[in-house]
C-alpha cells in the first residue's frame, strides 16, 4: 500500500488571493473607520492567539490530505490441472507416474513463484472428477518449505497403493499415520487410488466447473490409459473451439516389455498348528504371452542377513495375458506365519514392485483335547520326580508325549489288564473309579481325537459307539486305533461301527499276531504326508524316518479300505524271539504278583518256559488267557505260518473325520524301540511323530466345544457368483438343532469411514422378507439378515442361505474381503457367534494394461491446440504465457484536519481570546 | 399292473410312511426331553436371579440395579463338566453394572450349582442372593482405560458397531486351569453379549465382548466404549473382568496387559449351591 502526504485545497491561488486581498482591504477599511484600536487591545498576546486561529484556518482550506493509493487487481486467468488418480499411476519402480507428475508441478511452482503468472486449479479424476482444495498436498502453492515435505510424504505414500495389495495399502496407510499424525480432514488422500480412469468423463463434466469465464487452458497429466477413448479427440476439438486448449503431461515410461503381477492372494487368515494351508495366487500378466517364471512362497526372515525360508517348492507357470491363477500350499507352524508369495521378475518389466504379495496366517489356539483310552496290562509303578512321586502306567510315554505340546489337553482312560471298566488316570498318573469314559454325547463332543489302544471293544456300551460314529462322522473328530492283543479284530471290533469308520478291513478272526518282528518301512510316496515331518530338514527327516524303529506284534489285516486311504508305512513281519524283560526296566512290575506277560509272550515266541532270572514270576494263566477283551481263539494258522509284508499305517477318513490304523502296539515291552530308541536318546521322534499324528487327526474337527460350525461353499468368489452359507448348531447336549435363530451381518474388513458405499457387493436374496427398512438391492453394511433353516439331506436341522454377489465391484484392487458375523439366538440370548470371511476377487479395468499410451495424450493436445509438455519448464511457460489485465487502483484520501484535535486547538483559541478579551473589559 | 402288485405297492408305501413317523416322533421326542430340560433349568434359574439384589452404591447413596429379563448368553463348558449355564446382565441407566453366571456342575458327584457374580460398576456394589450369601465388591468393577492407536469413534451408528467389533479383536487372552499343565487360549466371541447406547444421542456407546474358554464359558469380559478424556475429546476406552478362579492373562496387541493369578473377590465372587434337578439324559 502506498501512502502520501497531500494538498489537497479546493480554493486556486486566485481565489485564494482574492481572499487575502478581500481581507486586508476590510481590515483597512475598519481601520479607517474606526480609527486605530484602543491601547487595552493592543496586546501582543490577544494578537498572538488570532493570529493563531487565523493561521489554522488558513491550514484548514489548504486541505491536508493522507493519500494512499492500492494497485489495480490483475486478472490472472486460471488454468486448471487434472491430475490423473487412478491405479494406473501408481506403477514405477524408482519414481511412480503419480509421483512423476507431481514433481512437474512441484518444479515449475517453484520457477514461477515469484512472477504473474495463472492461478492453477487443482482436480483429479479417475473414477470421478473432484476438485482438490489443498493444493498443497502436491507441494504447490506452499509459503513454507516445511509443510511441503510433509505433504511430499504423503504423496510418496502412494506409490504403492496401487496394483498391490489391500493389505500393503492398509501397511501403508497405517505407517503414514502414524509417522504424518492423523489426517484432519475427510478429505479423500489424494493418491493413485481410483480403480477406473474415466477421461472422457472427466473432460465432460471439468467444463462445468469453468464459471463466468473459461480457463486459459487445462493440464492434463496422466499417463493415457483410460476406459473411455472413444470420442476424447472430438471433445478435444470442442475444447479448441471454446480456446481452451488442453496441454498434456504425458507420464510412464513406454519402452518397456510388459508386466507380470501378483494382484490378490487367498489364503485363510487362521489355521490350526501343522495343517496344510492352500495359497491361492493370482498372477496379472501382460505383454509375455507364453514366457514362463516362477512362484515362490517364503516365510521372510527377521533376522537382517538371513535369507527367507522356503515354505513350498517353486511353481513353474506360463504365463498368458491376463489373469490366470496358481495353487500352492504350506503346512503352519508353532506360530503365526507371516508370508510372502514372489513371482519372479522378467526383463524389462513396468514395475517390479507388484512382483511380490504379502499375507500372514495366525495360528488358532484352540485346546485340542484328546481322549486316550489305554488297555495294556503293563502294571502302574511309583516314580519319584524331585521330591514327589508319580505314577507312571502304560499310557505314560504317550500322554507325556501329547502334552508337551501346550496345545494339547490329553485325557488319558485306563482299562488295566483288559477289564472292562474305563477309569479315569488323575493328574498324579494314578487312575480314579470316579469318572470313565463321557457319560453324554456332549461331553464326548468336547473332545476333537481318540486313541484307542490294546482295549476291546467291551468296554464301550452299543450307546457309546453310536456316539462315536456320530461324532467323528459329523464333528469330524479324529480316531486312532493301534495294535495289541485287544485290538482290531482281536478285541471284537471287527462287527462294530468302528470296523467301517477304520481306513483298514478287519479280518473277522484273531488277528494278534504276537510272536512277530515288524520292520517299518515308510512308504516313500508317503513322506510328504505330515505324520513323517519329524523335523524341518528334509534329508535329516528321511534319515530319522529311515530308522523308524521295529515292533514285536502285530494286527493283521485283510487289507486296505479303497476310497480315501493312504497307506504310510508297510511293515515286514518276520518270527522273531521275545523281547527281553531286563531291555524293558520301566515296565517292569513292582509290586504285583500277578503273572508277567512277558512270560506269556516268550512262551509264545519261543515255545518255552521262560527261564530263571529276571523278575519272571510262575506264570498262572497266559496273558491272552486272562484278557477279557479279547477274541478267543489262536490267531490263524496262516497269520501265525506266513507272516509277510503289509500294510502298517494307514490313514483315511469318515465322513467329516479323519481316521487311522497302526497295526502295531505302541506300548512296552512290544513298542520298547520305538518308545526309547528313535532319537538322540530322548525318544523326541516319538513324541513328534504322536503330536503329528493328532495334527492331521484334527485337522477337521469342528472343535466340538462351539455351539455354532458355519462353512461357505468356495474359498473365494468372483463377481456374479453366489455365496452359499450352511450353518449347523448344536444345543447343549451336542445334538445338532433347529431351534436356534440364526442372525447374520456383513462386516466390511476396512474402516466404515473409508467406503464410497454403505452398502455391501452382496445383493438382498431375491424373495426373502426385509425387516431392517432397507430396500436397495444390496445388503447395507451392518444389515441384519436371518439365515432361515434348510435341513441338510439326512434329516439334520441345518440353516443355509444363499447370497448372490455384484456383477461387478467398485474397489479398485482385485479383491475384496467382507467378514459376515453369524450369531446362534435362543430368542433373546446368544448361544454362540462366529464369523467367516469372504473374499471376492475380480479384475478391475486399471490392471489390465500397464502400458501408458501417450499417443492418446498427444492426439488431444493436438486437436485441442494444446501442447505436449514433458518438462517443467514447458509447464512453466504455459503457467507464465498467459494474458493478464491489470485494473484500475484505487486511491484512498483522509483530510488530516478532520480530526478531533484541531477542533479542540481551535475552540481553545477562541476561549482564550473570548474570556482575556472580557477579562480586559472589551466587549 | 395287477391288483396283488398295487396291495403290495400300498402296503409297502404305508410301511415306509409309518416308519419315517416313527423316526420323526423320535426326534422329536428328542426335542421335547430337551425342551423339558431347558425349562426346568430357566425356570430354576430365572426363580433365583429375580430374588438377586444387586446396589450399587456411590458414597452415601445406594441404588438397585435392573435385571435384564433375558439371559445374554446360554453355553456350556464340557471340559469343566458344566453341561448348561446361562448369563444374566444387570443395568443401571442401561450401563451394564453386574454380570451373574449360573451353571449346572457336575464336577464332584454331588449335583451343583455355581453362581458367579462380576461387578461391572465403576463404584462398588452390593449383591445378596435368596440363598443368604451376599457380596459386597472392595473395588470397582470396571476401571477404563485408552485403547491406544484407535480411531477416534466413528459419528455413525453402524461405523461405531465395526469400530468396537474391530477393536475387540486386537484383545486376546488365556487361562491356565488348575487342572491342565499348559493354558488355553481363549475365543473372542464376534459378537458382543450386551450392547448399550447413549440415552441422548442414541448412538452406540459401548458393547461387552467375551472372551470364552472350552468353547462358549465366558471367561473374561471386555468392555469396549466410547468415553471422553478430560479435554471432553471423545476416544475409545476399554476394561475388563474375570470370571474363573484359574491364573491367566489378557492381551492388547499381543502384550500382555492383565495378569492375573490368584483369586481374589474384590469385584467378583462366586459360590455353589446344591443342586436337586439331575439335567443328564
Amino acid at each position: 500500500m502506498l501512502a502520501s502526504l497531500q494538498f489537497l485545497t479546493p480554493l486556486t491561488v486566485a481565489l485564494m488571493g482574492g481572499i487575502a486581498a478581500t481581507l486586508l482591504l476590510g481590515f483597512a477599511l475598519l481601520r479607517w473607520l474606526g480609527g486605530p484600536p484602543a491601547a487595552v487591545a493592543r496586546r501582543w498576546g490577544l494578537i498572538g492567539i488570532r493570529s493563531s486561529a487565523v493561521a489554522t484556518l488558513l491550514v484548514i482550506l489548504l486541505n491536508p490530505s493522507d493519500v494512499s493509493q492500492t494497485p489495480g487487481p490483475i486478472d490472472r486467468p486460471d488454468i486448471f490441472y487434472l491430475l490423473d488418480s487412478s491405479q494406473s499411476m501408481a506403477v514405477g519402480d524408482k519414481e511412480t507416474r503419480f509421483e512423476h507428475a507431481a514433481r512437474l508441478m512441484r518444479e515449475a511452482d517453484q520457477v514461477t513463484r515469484d512472477e504473474a503468472h495463472a492461478q492453477v486449479k487443482l482436480f483429479r479424476f479417475g473414477h470421478r472428477l473432484a476438485a482438490i482444495d489443498d493444493t498443497s498436498a502436491l507441494g504447490l502453492g506452499a509459503e513454507g518449505s516445511e509443510s511441503k515435505a510433509g505433504d511430499l510424504r504423503g504423496l510418496n505414500s502412494g506409490r504403492l497403493l496401487s496394483l498391490t495389495s489391500e493389505a500393503q495399502a492398509a501397511e501403508l496407510s497405517a505407517s503414514s499415520a502414524t509417522a504424518g499424525g492423523k489426517a484432519k480432514t475427510k478429505q479423500k488422500p489424494l493418491a493413485p487410488t481410483d480403480s477406473d480412469t474415466q477421461l472422457l468423463t472427466a473432460l465432460r463434466q471439468v467444463s462445468s466447473r469453468f464459471g463466468r469465464r473459461p480457463p486459459a487452458g487445462l493440464v492434463l497429466f496422466s499417463d493415457g490409459r483410460a476406459r473411455d477413448e472413444a470420442g476424447v479427440e472430438q471433445l478435444a476439438a470442442q475444447f479448441a473451439r471454446l480456446k481452451v486448449p488442453v496441454h498434456v503431461v504425458p507420464v510412464g515410461d513406454t519402452a518397456k516389455g510388459g508386466d507380470v503381477a501378483i494382484v490378490a492372494c487367498v489364503v485363510p487368515p487362521r489355521a490350526r498348528r501343522f495343517a496344510e494351508v492352500e495359497v491361492q495366487v493370482f498372477l496379472r500378466s501382460y505383454g509375455y504371452d507364453g514366457r514362463r517364471c516362477e512362484v515362490s512362497l517364503t516365510a521372510p526372515s527377521n533376522v537382517e542377513g538371513e535369507p527367507d525360508r522356503s515354505l513350498s517348492p517353486v511353481v513353474p507357470v506360463t504365463l498368458h495375458d491376463g489373469f490366470q491363477s496358481v495353487g500352492l500350499s504350506f503346512r503352519t507352524d508353532a506360530k503365526t506365519r507371516k508370508l510372502q508369495v514372489a513371482v519372479s521378475t522378467l526383463p524389462d518389466e513396468v514395475s517390479t514392485t507388484n512382483n511380490m504379495f504379502k499375507a500372514e496366517v495366525q495360528i488358532d489356539r484352540t485346546k485340542i483335547r484328546v481322549l486316550y483310552i489305554e488297555g495294556s496290562s503293563q502294571p502302574l509303578q511309583p516314580v519319584q520326580r524331585g521330591e514327589r512321586y508319580e505314577v507312571r502306567g502304560p499310557y505314560s510315554d504317550l500322554q507325556q508325549a501329547l502334552i508337551e505340546d501346550e496345545d494339547i489337553e490329553c485325557v488319558v482312560l485306563h482299562a488295566p489288564y483288559g477289564r472292562n471298566r474305563l477309569m479315569r488316570v488323575t493328574e498324579a498318573g494314578g487312575v480314579t473309579t470316579a469318572r470313565g469314559f463321557p457319560e453324554t454325547v456332549a461331553e464326548l463332543s468336547a473332545f476333537d481325537a481318540i486313541i484307542l489302544s490294546d482295549v476291546g471293544v467291551d468296554s464301550f456300551t452299543e450307546q457309546q459307539l453310536g456316539w462315536l460314529e456320530k461324532w467323528i462322522g459329523q464333528r469330524g473328530g479324529g480316531l486312532l486305533m493301534v495294535g495289541g492283543q485287544r485290538s482290531f479284530a482281536a478285541g471284537n471290533w471287527d462287527d462294530t461301527p468302528l470296523a467301517a469308520m477304520l481306513p483298514i478291513e478287519m479280518r473277522s478272526d484273531n488277528d494278534w499276531l504276537p510272536g512277530t518282528q515288524v520292520s517299518v518301512l515308510p512308504d516313500s510316496q508317503a513322506m510328504s504326508h505330515p505324520l513323517w515331518t519329524i523335523v524341518a530338514d528334509e534329508q535329516l527327516n528321511r534319515d530319522i524316518i529311515g530308522k523308524f524303529p521295529s515292533f514285536f506284534g502285530a494286527n493283521r489285516w485283510s487289507g486296505v479300505k479303497p476310497n480315501l486311504t493312504r497307506v504310510l508305512a508297510m511293515s515286514n513281519l518276520t518270527a522273531a524271539d521275545a523281547p527281553a524283560l531286563a531291555t524293558n526296566p520301566a515296565a517292569a512290575p513292582i509290586t504285583t504278583k500277578r503273572p508277567s506277560f512277558f512270560e506269556a509272550l516268550q512262551k509264545n515266541l519261543t515255545g518255552k518256559k521262560p527261564g530263571g532270572g529276571g523278575q519272571g514270576t510262575e506264570p498262572q494263566k497266559s496273558e491272552q488267557q486272562s484278557n477279557s477283551g479279547q477274541k478267543s481263539g489262536a490267531p490263524t494258522s496262516a497269520a501265525l505260518t506266513s507272516p509277510t509284508n503289509q500294510p502298517a499305517v494307514v490313514v483315511g477318513q469318515y465322513g467329516r473325520g479323519r481316521t487311522m490304523a497302526m497295526a502295531m502296539p505302541i506300548t512296552s515291552p512290544w513298542a520298547n524301540d520305538f518308545l526309547t530308541k528313535w532319537g538322540s536318546g530322548d525318544s523326541k521322534y516319538y513324541g513328534k511323530f504322536w503330536r503329528n499324528a493328532i495334527y492331521w487327526l484334527t485337522e477337521s474337527s469342528s472343535i466340538g466345544r462351539r455351539r455354532l460350525v458355519v462353512t461357505a461353499d468356495k474359498k473365494f468368489y468372483r463377481p456374479g457368483e453366489t455365496i452359499a452359507l450352511s450353518a449347523a448348531a448344536f444345543d447343549e447336549a451336542a445334538n445338532q438343532t433347529g431351534s436356534y435363530k440364526i442372525t447374520s451381518m456383513i462386516e466390511p474388513q476396512t474402516s466404515l469411514n473409508d467406503l464410497e458405499s454403505n452398502y455391501s457387493p452382496v445383493r438382498w436374496p431375491d424373495g426373502k422378507p426385509r425387516e431392517s427398512g432397507e430396500s436397495g438391492p444390496f445388503i447395507a453394511w451392518g444389515e441384519e439378515f436371518d439365515l432361515p433353516r434348510t435341513d441338510a439331506v439326512g434329516g439334520k436341522p441345518a440353516f443355509s442361505l444363499e447370497l448372490p454377489i455384484a456383477d461387478a465391484l467398485t474397489v479398485g484392487s482385485a479383491s475384496q474381503s467382507l467378514r459376515v458375523e453369524l450369531t446362534a439366538m435362543e430368542e433373546f440370548t446368544q448361544v454362540d457367534s462366529t464369523s467367516l470371511d469372504i473374499q471376492i476377487l475380480h479384475d478391475p479395468f486399471e490392471q489390465q494394461n500397464p502400458f501408458p499410451n501417450h499417443d492418446l495424450l498427444a492426439s488431444i493436445a493436438k486437436h485441442s491446440g494444446g501442447q505436449v509438455i514433458n518438462e517443467s519448464n514447458q509447464l512453466a511457460e504455459v503457467l507464465r504465457d498467459v494474458p493478464m489485465k491489470v485494473g484500475i487502483p484505487i486511491v484512498k484520501k483522509t483530510p488530516l484536519w478532520s480530526t478531533w484535535l484541531l477542533w479542540t486547538w481551535m475552540l481553545g483559541l477562541l476561549s482564550v481570546e473570548w474570556i482575556w478579551r472580557r477579562v480586559v473589559g472589551l466587549a | 399292473m395287477n391288483t396283488t402288485r398295487i396291495h403290495w405297492f400300498v402296503a409297502t408305501c404305508l410301511l415306509m410312511s409309518s416308519w419315517l413317523a416313527v423316526g420323526q416322533e423320535r426326534a422329536d421326542d428328542k426335542d421335547v426331553k430337551q425342551q423339558a430340560r431347558t425349562e426346568k433349568l430357566l425356570a430354576w434359574t430365572r426363580e433365583f436371579v429375580k430374588e438377586t439384589r444387586v446396589a450399587v452404591r456411590a458414597g452415601e447413596s445406594e441404588r438397585v440395579a435392573e435385571l435384564k429379563a433375558e439371559p445374554v448368553m446360554r453355553y456350556s463348558d464340557e471340559p469343566r463338566f458344566i453341561s448348561d449355564a446361562t448369563l444374566w446382565v444387570w443395568t443401571l441407566n442401561s450401563r451394564p453394572v453386574g454380570i451373574q453366571k449360573v451353571e449346572v456342575n457336575d464336577l464332584v458327584a454331588i449335583p451343583l450349582w455355581t453362581i458367579c457374580f462380576g461387578s461391572f460398576a465403576e463404584t462398588n456394589v452390593e449383591v445378596k442372593w435368596s440363598s443368604g450369601h451376599t457380596f459386597q465388591s472392595k473395588e470397582p468393577g470396571w476401571a477404563f482405560e485408552p485403547i491406544p492407536n484407535a480411531d477416534a469413534p466413528a459419528e455413525r451408528a453402524a461405523a461405531r458397531l465395526f469400530q468396537m467389533r474391530a477393536l475387540s479383536r486386537r484383545f486376546s487372552g488365556h487361562v491356565s486351569p488348575v487342572t491342565q499343565k499348559s493354558k488355553v487360549e481363549m475365543r473372542l466371541l464376534p459378537k458382543p453379549i450386551y450392547e448399550y447406547s447413549d440415552p441422548e444421542t442414541k448412538l452406540p456407546l459401548g458393547a461387552v465382548f467375551s472372551l470364552a474358554s472350552n468353547g462358549t464359558n465366558p471367561t473374561i469380559f471386555l468392555a469396549i466404549e466410547v468415553r471422553r478424556d478430560s479435554d471432553g475429546k471423545l476416544g475409545w476406552y476399554h476394561s475388563h473382568t474375570r470370571m474363573t478362579s484359574d491364573p491367566g492373562a489378557l492381551r492388547l496387541d499381543d502384550e500382555t496387559i492383565w495378569r492375573f493369578e490368584e483369586v481374589k473377590h474384590d469385584n467378583w465372587i462366586h459360590f455353589f449351591l446344591r443342586r436337586n434337578i439331575e439335567f443328564k439324559e
